[in-house]
């Protein structure tokens, strides 16, 4: 990746004096960059649906905005930045069913958002829309990648240092296809404990950077290590889903050292945090169980196992960083690209 | 928690045991009653423990056992038992059902003929009950009875699988007065959202009433991709463990396999097993106290029940 934003980089000076002279973008391109900008996002929705091929579509809209340059000279130049906000929107709607090619349009477009000179808040905004979406993949490999390029133009972007330690957390999981599970690699364990660790030092990271750290020491089964972390993180977190995580996994660390009344209570806290939340609920139906509250278990079992709408369950997104803020960065990016 | 059967209960209630409809037992302090319905009703005194046991001779169950032929002991102490025949007393059966996305085509096909052997084997006494679990675990259908015409298999599937969360759910259930309760939990057995794991369903198996039957189908444990709840679902071995504690088991069938012959078998266990009551002497109430069952007449018998119970209400 970084090879290719080199080379595509080093294009830049010599090319760009060219672009009046390539063939003309082509209309949809063109269309969808207007559109987008003037806010009819259906259009560009349904527009964009039209493309089958990620890879031709990153072709065409890294050729096409090329030819697009119509202020030449500006320092900065939210054709590019628009363009790959354009290849965002497309990414979201396929990268469930086609993960890896959705991924090549994202870090193709990566190299189209960072040919400004200037590092501008758009851009900011871009990097961590489309890390959200990685996140989403638990990719760690791919969001490594990614993240690097976003923390070269800003380094001192706290999502971003938040999502380099995500990205060195992410690498902690085994890979559970293979059977038996690999021992732990104890170089990546370091590198997400160090990077962590980084984390708790910016004052807007530390409830979150406390969570995932105790987690990750409560995974490696060092319980007094945990929880203090964890404790910490909820005490300082103004986040339901970080004070969902923080009462869960206070609750997990008492439950594995025994203690069943305050794990039960730890539970119970997550499910004030966020009723009809049942990773909390099952967790306190067991804890309940097994300190003999037989009738207490069943009846909150029943009450459970009511169908209907339930809330997103902080854990089931725990691994996916910020991926639970996707739709206000979305939202953000294209306010942003408004004209 | 109310008194009354079940797998394997420390019984709530004082009270005593009233006789089954074969009129068999006298209840510890009081006199044996006529039986004034149909259903017989146990009551026990609370410091009581029941224990559901299965024999067979093969594959055939052995029926007609005096209670002279049985030898409990509670860690390794041997306890006084008086029995009871089940052969009259309606089942409460809750099937667990796997309603995710990994469940589909050929799967989902044999998933619907599955559930539909089950409820043919129930009598209209028996009651059914159906979970079905995919990301989340939910009440498809409430115990109650008219079961054999019940459908409690999915037409469509999606979402994640939490099977442990769908166990614990189910184990929850507390026995419903002289009811035997079973579990019989149907899935490809590939948790991907469950924080809870096999380990945490063996330890509520170990206060749970029911005696749990799990039926995994394909690959079970097949592993994923990304993110997951920490090192894995733990593999099957505590799951075994879990279902083992309870009296039941842990099979896995190829995709197309028919599993009617098991389910036979664990129906027939209970219309032609025993339940043995005893009152635990000579050993410390509270922890967990292995149970061993034996039938002193036969060494050829195959002799199922649960591992032990959590005594002391811990």
């Amino acid at each position: 990746m970084r090879t290719t934003c080199v080379l595509v980089l080093g294009v830049t000076a010599a090319v760009v004096p060219m672009t009046a002279q390539q063939p003309a973008a082509a209309p949809g391109i063109r269309a969808m960059i207007e559109a987008y900008q003037a806010g009819d996002y259906d259009r560009v929705t349904a527009d964009l649906q039209t493309f089958d091929d990620l890879e031709e579509f990153g072709k065409k809209l890294n050729a096409d905005t090329w030819s697009l340059r119509v202020s030449r000279g500006s320092a900065f130049e939210p054709r590019f930045v628009v363009a790959a906000a354009l290849a965002f929107e497309l990414v979201a709607m396929r990268i469930h069913d086609e993960p890896a090619d959705a991924v090549g349009l994202l870090e193709a477009a990566c190299t189209l958002v960072r040919l400004n000179l200037d590092r501008e808040e758009a851009e900011r905004r871009w990097h961590w829309a489309a890390i959200a979406l990685l996140e989403g993949l638990a990719n760690g490999p791919k969001l490594e990648a990614h993240v690097q390029h976003a923390l070269k133009r800003f380094p001192d972007e706290p999502a971003f240092v938040m999502a380099h330690a995500v990205a060195a957390e992410l690498q902690t999981f085994p890979d559970t296809r293979r059977q038996p599970l690999p021992v732990r690699d104890p170089d990546a364990y370091d590198e997400a404990v160090r990077r962590l660790t980084a984390a708790r030092e910016i004052d807007s990271l530390r409830a979150e950077a406390s969570l995932r750290l105790g987690v990750l020491y409560w995974r490696a089964e060092d319980d007094e290590q945990a929880l203090p972390l964890l404790r910490e993180a909820a005490s300082l977190a103004n986040e339901s889903s970080l004070q969902y995580m923080s009462a869960l996994f206070l609750g997990r660390v008492y439950d594995r050292t025994g203690d069943l009344a305050r794990a039960a209570s730890a539970y119970e806290a997550a499910t004030v945090v966020v009723p009809r939340a049942q990773t909390a609920e099952i967790a306190l139906i067991s804890a309940l169980m097994r300190q003999g509250k037989r009738a207490e278990a069943a009846n909150l079992a029943e009450t459970s196992l009511v169908a209907g709408a339930r809330p997103e369950d902080p854990w089931l997104i725990y691994g996916q960083g910020d991926l639970r803020f996707w739709p206000m960065l979305s939202a953000r990016l294209r306010e942003g690209l408004r004209r | 928690m109310t008194g009354g059967w079940r797998g394997l209960a420390r019984v709530a209630a004082a009270a005593a045991v009233a006789g089954t409809s074969h009129g068999l037992l006298a209840a510890p302090g009081r006199q044996a009653q006529q039986p004034q319905t149909p259903q017989p009703v146990f009551r026990m005194t609370a410091d009581a423990i029941s224990v559901h046991v299965a024999v067979r001779d093969g594959n055939r169950p052995v029926a007609n056992l005096p209670v002279e032929a049985f030898e409990l002991l509670d860690n390794g102490v041997p306890q006084q038992v008086r029995l009871v025949s089940l052969e009259e007393v309606p089942l409460d059966i809750t099937v667990v059902v796997d309603t995710s996305g990994s469940i589909s085509g050929r799967a989902l096909q044999q998933l619907q003929r599955d559930t539909a052997e089950l409820t043919r084997l129930l009598r209209p006494a028996d009651r059914l009950r159906a979970l079905t679990f995919a990301t989340a675990v939910s009440e498809m259908r409430p115990m109650q009875e008219s079961a054999g015409d019940a459908t409690v298999a999915p037409a469509e599937t999606a979402g994640s699988t939490a099977f442990f969360n769908a166990l614990i759910a189910a184990l929850a259930r507390p026995a419903d007065g002289d009811r035997p309760h079973v579990v019989v939990a149907l899935s490809d057995g590939g948790d991907n959202v469950s924080l809870l794991d096999g380990h945490d369903v063996r330890d509520v198996a170990r206060h749970a009433d029911a005696v749990l039957h799990v039926v995994l189908r394909g690959t079970p444990f097949p592993g994923t991709r990304g993110w997951m709840p920490f090192n894995g679902p733990g593999g099957p071995r505590p799951l075994r463990e879990a279902a083992e504690l309870t009296g039941g088991s842990v099979t896995t069938h190829r995709p197309t396999a028919s599993v009617r012959d098991l389910f036979t078998r664990v129906i027939d266990e209970f219309r032609t097993g025993y339940v043995l009551w005893f009152t635990p002497t000579g050993v410390e109430p509270s922890g967990w106290h292995d149970l061993t069952v034996r039938v002193k007449t036969s060494d050829d018998y195959t002799v199922t029940a649960r591992r032990g119970y959590t005594g002391g209400g811990q």
